[in-house]
């Protein structure tokens, strides 16, 4: 079962809730567990993590290459391309990559087949042996790095996400970091996983962006939870959002200027403290239940 | 004119609640661009009243007449996006997947593939409570295409200056390293960075750096929650120092910032002088950075 964990806003605790969970499942519960860092572009979950490297392995993806040689310069490429990723100077012929879709209509459609499709770097994926403090469990725990100066995230996220797929086994619990926000990387990552788990903090700033990610869920019929961090008794601004909207909140993770510290020296949270590891337990039932409705229904 | 942006890499640094402060310290001097489209809170603090609304359009999606198809399949066999799936005799496009590289309708022997022009987001410029004008978007369910919006909220705001003839346009950056992030700095002529430090605010810090001197733009930072850990608060202003970042600022940590949102305020505004002052002295820093040069 592949669970991502994602939120509107960013900084709002994913990275927090994803590590402390995957190690609580594995340490706690005793569970096979493995955690996919989909936030490429700043992927973190390797602040909190100690593991030895299994394996490193470059991603690519497919974009054309011009050669000059069997070039007839009909201009046909560029007229095709939708993304202005090709342009025509009349005697010769440039690509764009980062402009470039990999959607292979030039090169199949190039009468003189002078665009052949080659590999193009984009990022790195890395197989940890992620290890606990103090404790003899292990688990997987696969990066996803996108290259800085590339622009392209989303195919990176598929890449990542392909290779877990490839990794993982089927009756595992599978959970993704997934990139913030409500466009491309976010909706790559929601678009593969069974179910989500949105973080959101009860400030006006994370309830506008909680409601774009429900209505981006929603948009997608992808089933979903709400996870509040940073919680305050005192403010209902999530509570009354989703009690309006039909939402379940499975736990609550309480505004602690003490984890604020732990966290900042790349420290898991549930051993140090009590309130966190209770309610890691009630995230990981939550999952328990879903994935025995999914399993019967 | 000068044009400033606010970036962090990492979110939850309180990059919005700083553009918001200079948006109020720099009142009517200044053009706001919201250019945070994925997460576009600014106009949650800064109350403002809509002047203009346009749509954004970007993009196309591959629509089947199902009237027309002869279900040959042609268009299933070119899709590198799986975009494509048999319904009934005939085929029809999955509009989450399709991203609109009209392959198929090239190809279509019966021309039964029609590409539609896509409404990306809507684009906003509206006065705000501070006195001054704020460009923002709001983004369509899962469009990709943030980075040209961003794009575009930057010309409006650009236009918007030229024509009140302001000091300084505000841009509320996006975050990560991606597309968007770059659309946000090209062309700036400084970047505010505010990060925190953890470990998590120093390794996107070093990401979006690196983004940054690609352009070659001058840059300062501001730490926020500068006490929650010592030793990386030290970590940090090494760092800064050997790529000679100017530190703007070191705020504490305090509650007065999810306080003033839920308040609908910047922070500024607010009764906190340890906070408050410290805003302040960096934007006052910032306006020394970017003096126009004598006529």
């Amino acid at each position: 079962m592949k669970i991502a964990i994602a939120s509107g806003k960013g900084g709002t605790g994913k990275t927090t809730l994803s590590v402390n969970l995957t190690a609580w499942i594995r340490e706690i519960a005793d569970r096979p567990v493995m955690l996919v860092d989909l936030d490429v572009e700043e992927p973190n979950t390797g602040m909190f993590l100690e593991g030895t490297v299994i394996e490193r392995s470059v991603r690519y993806r497919k974009i054309p290459r011009w050669k000059q040689e069997t070039c007839i310069l009909s201009g046909e490429c560029a007229g095709v391309c939708m993304y202005n990723a090709i342009a025509f100077l009349g005697n010769s012929v440039m690509v764009f990559p980062e402009l470039c879709h990999g959607c292979y209509a030039c090169s199949d459609l190039c009468p003189s087949h002078s665009l052949p499709m080659v590999d193009d770097r984009i990022g790195e994926v890395t197989l940890y042996q992620a290890s606990l403090p103090g404790s003899r469990k292990v688990f997987p725990w696969i990066e996803g790095r996108l290259d800085i100066g590339r622009e392209m995230a989303t195919p990176m996220i598929a890449r990542t996400i392909r290779y877990a797929e490839d990794h993982g086994e089927r009756s595992q619990i599978i959970l993704f970091d997934a990139p913030p926000g409500t466009s491309c990387p976010m909706m790559e990552a929601a678009k593969r996983s069974d179910y989500l788990l949105l973080v959101a903090e009860p400030t006006r700033f994370g309830l506008h962006d909680l409601g774009l990610a429900v209505k981006t869920l929603k948009e997608l019929g992808k089933p979903f939870a709400v996870v509040v961090n940073k919680d305050d008794p005192a403010i209902t601004l999530i509570d009354d959002f989703c009690a309006t909207e039909e939402i379940r909140i499975v736990a609550r993770i309480p505004h602690l200027r003490e984890a604020a510290g732990i966290y900042a020296g790349g420290g898991l949270l549930y051993g140090k403290i009590p309130e966190v590891r209770r309610e890691m337990e009630k995230v990981y039932r939550h999952i328990l239940e879903i994935s025995e409705e999914t399993k019967t229904g | 004119m000068k044009q400033i942006v606010i970036i962090s890499g990492k979110g939850g640094t309180g990059k919005t609640s700083l553009t918001a402060s200079f948006a109020w310290l720099a009142g009517k001097n200044t053009v706001v661009a919201d250019c945070d489209v994925d997460a576009a809170d600014m106009h949650l603090v800064t109350a403002p009243e809509t002047l203009e609304k346009r749509d954004f359009f970007s993009g196309y999606e591959a629509v089947i007449n199902p009237e027309t198809c002869v279900g040959c399949g042609d268009c299933v066999e070119v899709c590198h996006f799986d975009a494509i799936e048999p319904e009934g005799e005939v085929y029809k496009v999955l509009p989450v997947e399709c991203e609109g590289c009209g392959y198929c309708a090239r190809i279509c022997p019966v021309e039964a593939i029609e590409m539609k022009l896509l409404k990306a987001g809507d684009i906003f410029v509206a006065r705000t409570r501070m006195d001054n004008l704020l460009v923002h978007a709001r983004l369509g369910i899962g469009s990709d295409m943030s980075g040209k919006l961003v794009a575009e909220v930057r010309k409006e705001a650009r236009q918007q200056a030229e024509k009140t003839d302001v000091e300084y346009i505000l841009i509320d950056g996006s975050p990560g390293i991606g597309c968007p992030v770059t659309a946000s700095v090209t062309g700036t002529d400084y970047v505010v960075l505010v990060t925190e430090p953890t470990l998590s605010g120093m390794h996107d810090l070093e990401r979006v750096l690196k983004v940054v001197q690609n352009f070659g733009i001058p840059a300062g930072c501001v730490i926020n929650k500068a006490d929650i850990h010592t030793e990386m608060a030290g970590r940090l202003k090494a760092f800064l120092k050997e790529q000679s970042i100017e530190l703007l600022a070191e705020i504490p940590y305090s509650s007065v910032f999810s306080k003033a949102i839920n308040a609908g305020k910047s922070v500024v505004e607010m009764e906190d002088p340890g906070v408050v002052g410290r805003i302040k002295k960096a934007w006052e820093i910032i306006i020394q950075r970017n003096v126009e040069p004598e006529k």
